[in-house]
């Protein structure tokens, strides 16, 4: 026994069979994208219709004449019209253009979509990281400066009693402190490159290229410094791109070449190595640099014929 | 010597201050920010500069900046650059001008500080103090044919020290081997790499970076 009420996407309703009903129907009469369609269908009725019509109708004719007997100003019409025809079809093409596929809202719709998925994507992203650098402090620096802390007290106490343990205590709490120096620098690293703060995108591009196991060949065309998360994201990019290649490609020759095209900066590595990476690696890093790069409304294009050579270009639109 | 000192962080640089004191110095000015920097630099002439990278206003490299300016003014005015990060591409930059009197040091290596002041010495006497992360990465650069692989391993062990710039002797004392020992090392390191073979402590830094490719400004095509 129902007791409650059906909902047909609209309203509520006391049957189900009611509410069925009505959602069927407003599928079928009130769906957006069906109207859009029915508005084509009495477009090209008005517009494409009559005037690809015209050639048939001219043929018709001019036949029609032929038979009656004016057979050279009947043979005339034909062949106008079979000559005509292409062009008439030309009308197709803008009221085509106008009214099919998707209307406004659907389109928009679905970039709604994209970007709540880029949205997930950038939240869970920045998660991770958040815990990564949570971590990286917690089990590096702050454990060292407790361990710091501790040695010096330690020290302090036996500093007149016993001077000489007091100084190997010392010594170790030093030690500590570089240990924890180190481990700042590498997740200071990670978190923004010095450099790229310092020297802005090709700079720390060239230091990079100097840093991976691999010789790479820079070229660089960038007229300024671009804004600070783009310059970013394509640093980490080219990063993972050539530590890529470092690890996998056993290339000889590698180039790594920052352009700007007018409306996205464009990074390009290219290696002459094994190659056959395939092009939608699900769950790999490359996938991470894609996802990265959609955030930003850019994109990674990944060419990689088994045998090589691999060319992968990341860009982002931005304006210099 | 007379040395001055450009540091932004205020703890650090009365620490060096101090430090560079108790060995005896004097500090002849200690200044915050790139252009005071440059303008000390160049209006002191010191013996020895301690140069902090990334100095207000922009945070960017000034100090490095103005330490490149200053010794394009002054050629060979001696600068320790100090940093929190190593790069080989400063590393080469500061190497570049081939005047020698050039250190490039994390600034770690303060804590160390008799390490610190010998090199912070060599520098002032127109030789070469480089951090070893510095060297390290230059020595990992790979090379098509790498004729690195020709040496033993304490043969690289003594490579890697001469590139940072230490006299066979203060080389003799780390490895705790004899001098003479140390000249047979550097003999065979220098007749296995093709270079001439030098005593004189700077040119033999130069010889051996510009060998690993270091005094090259830049490797763009």
């Amino acid at each position: 026994m129902a007791t409650g009420f059906w909902w047909d996407g609209v309203e509520y309703h006391r049957s189900e069979r009611e509410a069925r009903r009505r959602a069927g129907m407003n599928a079928r009469f009130h769906d957006p994208q069906v109207k859009w369609d029915g508005l084509w269908a009495f477009a090209a009725g008005v517009t494409v219709f009559p005037v690809t019509a015209l050639p048939v109708l001219g043929v018709a004719g001019g036949l029609g004449l032929a038979v009656d007997g004016r057979t050279v100003i009947g043979i005339l019409i034909v062949v106008l019209a079979v000559v005509a025809a292409p062009f008439a079809w030309r009308v197709f093409r803008p009221v085509a253009e106008r009214f099919l596929g998707p209307n406004a809202g659907s389109r928009l719709g679905r970039r709604v979509r994209e970007l709540e998925t880029i949205q997930a994507d950038l939240t869970q992203t920045q998660a991770a990281e958040l815990e990564r650098i949570e971590r990286g402090l917690h089990d590096g620096a702050q454990a060292r400066l407790v361990a710091m802390g501790m040695s010096m007290q330690a020290a302090e106490r036996m500093v007149d009693t016993d001077p000489e343990t007091a100084k190997v205590i010392l010594a170790e709490a030093r030690a500590s402190s570089k240990a924890a120096l180190a481990e700042l620098r590498s997740l200071v690293r990670g978190i923004n490159p010095p450099i790229l703060v310092e020297r802005g995108l090709v700079d720390a591009v060239r230091a990079l290229a100097l840093d991976v196991p691999v010789e790479v060949v820079v070229h660089a065309d960038v007229p300024s410094r671009p804004e600070r998360p783009v310059e970013s994201a394509i640093y980490f990019a080219v990063a993972e791109l050539l530590a890529n290649v470092a690890k996998h490609a056993h290339a000889g020759h590698v180039t790594a070449d920052l352009a700007y095209t007018g409306n996205a900066l464009v990074a390009t590595v290219t290696d002459d190595g094994v190659g056959g990476i395939p092009a939608t690696p699900a769950g790999s890093g490359l996938a991470g640099i894609a996802r990265r790069m959609a955030a930003f409304g850019g994109s990674l294009e990944v060419d990689s014929p088994a045998g090589g050579p691999t060319r992968a270009t990341v860009s982002v639109p931005c304006v210099l | 010597m007379r040395v001055v000192i450009a540091e932004d962080l205020f703890l650090l640089r009365d620490g060096l201050v101090r430090l560079v004191q108790a060995y005896g110095h004097e500090v002849a000015a200690a200044v915050d920010s790139g252009p005071a920097a440059l303008e000390a630099l160049l209006k002191e002439r010191p013996d020895v500069a301690i140069v902090d990278v990334r100095l207000p206003p922009t945070f960017s490299d000034e100090g490095l900046q103005a330490a490149l300016a200053a010794r394009r003014e002054i050629p060979g005015l001696p600068v320790l650059i100090l940093s929190q990060h190593v790069e080989q591409l400063y590393a080469r930059e500061l190497l570049a001008d081939e005047h020698g009197g050039v250190g490039y040091q994390l600034k770690d290596r303060v804590l160390d500080a008799d390490d610190f002041m010998d090199g912070l010495t060599r520098v002032a006497n127109g030789g070469t103090a480089l951090d070893p992360a510095v060297v390290a990465k230059l020595l990992g650069r790979p090379r098509r044919a790498d004729p690195l692989a020709a040496l033993t391993d304490r043969e690289r062990q003594v490579l890697a020290l001469m590139a940072e710039g230490i006299s066979n002797t203060a080389i003799a004392a780390r490895l705790f081997l004899s001098e003479g020992a140390i000249s047979k090392y550097t003999t065979s390191i220098f007749a296995k790499l093709n270079l001439l073979p030098d005593d004189d402590t700077n040119r033999r830094v130069r010889a051996v970076l510009t060998y690993l490719g270091a005094s090259a400004g830049g490797d763009d095509g």
